[in-house]
């Protein structure tokens, strides 16, 4: 099941992001925090301090926070529609 | 809290001009809060709309990722989405006093679902498979269609990268950084295979991946720019 990734991709999949980055508990504590700064247009970066980082370096936490983005904004749509 | 590097997270966020999210509750969140902490009928009803609501989290996630369950047919798909949504429902009931209220109640809600349903799933797709131990197939093999300057780099990035992985980390570190970063197995199956959490398992991955870092570096491999901004 090795994904399909390009050189690029999979160098920094081994490498990390290099920065000072949250662990996935912290992730998972500050993710509604920081999916609601970027939905609601604030600069998440700033309110959530390395969670970039982390998002970059953790593909499992990248993928649940990339699905409760795009969750909410398809209920956001639904609604609106 | 801290960070991967062991830097304490609260500190870390006091180095920065923090621009909160209001603290205030918005009206839903409030009512919602009053019902799961209200008289029995009332969280009754108030549990039965979050399982509801927590439901429609699960099955779209599980949609999502429908395509790591090609084996799984549509019954056995949609109790693994009501499953995740009981948990999900049990873990934020019991995780009731600790939202701050720093996003909307809706959005802390969904993130258990989204959770628990992408470990469900990631872990039905992994059951009957091996975790492999050593890599399906080194990267940056070169490769036909590489230009001479490119597979060049290629096979040396090649070369350090298994000198750094052979030389630089523990055993432990190895065999978790080949796991997860060359053979792909999701970090949630790692951990159930080796009984130990998530979060355990990222830091080694954070420590392997700084010593080989520093072990690329020092075979005089340029590394790219960490990338900025988000997903």
């Amino acid at each position: 099941m090795t994904q399909v990734l390009d050189r690029r991709e999979r160098l920094a999949r081994m490498i990390g992001p290099g920065a000072s980055e949250l662990s996935c508990a912290d992730c998972f504590a500050e993710l509604d925090r920081y999916v609601d700064a970027q939905f609601s247009g604030q600069d998440a970066d700033i309110v959530v301090p390395f969670m970039a980082a982390h998002l970059l370096g953790c593909p499992a936490c990248a993928e649940e926070h990339q699905a409760l983005l795009d969750f909410l904004q398809e209920s956001a749509e639904g609604q609106s529609s | 809290m801290s960070t991967t590097d062991g830097r304490g997270y609260l500190t870390a966020r006091a180095d920065v001009e923090l621009s909160e999210v209001s603290t205030g509750l918005d009206a839903e969140s409030a009512a919602w809060l009053e019902g799961l902490r209200g008289e029995p009928a009332q969280r009754n009803e108030s549990v039965r709309r979050l399982h509801a609501l927590l439901l429609r989290a699960t099955r779209w996630q599980l949609h999502r990722m429908q395509a790591q369950l090609a084996r799984m047919d549509l019954a056995e798909r949609d109790t693994l989405a009501e499953q995740a949504a009981d948990d999900a429902t049990v873990a934020v009931l019991s995780k009731l006093d600790d939202y701050a209220g720093h996003s909307r109640f809706t959005t802390w809600v969904f993130k258990f679902a989204i959770l628990h349903m992408s470990v469900a799933v990631r872990r039905s797709a992994w059951r009957h498979r091996e975790v492999p131990t050593e890599p399906a197939s080194w990267p940056y093999q070169a490769d036909s269609s590489s230009g001479p300057e490119e597979e060049a780099e290629g096979v040396a990035l090649a070369r350090a990268l298994r000198t750094g992985i052979d030389t630089a980390l523990t055993p432990h570190q190895r065999d978790i950084l080949i796991a997860l970063a060359i053979n792909d197995v999701p970090v949630d199956v790692l951990a159930e295979r080796l009984g130990t959490t998530r979060g355990a398992l990222y830091k080694t991955l954070h420590d392997a991946r700084a010593r080989l870092r520093v072990a690329l570096h020092e075979q005089g491999i340029e590394l790219p720019a960490t990338r900025k901004g988000t997903r």
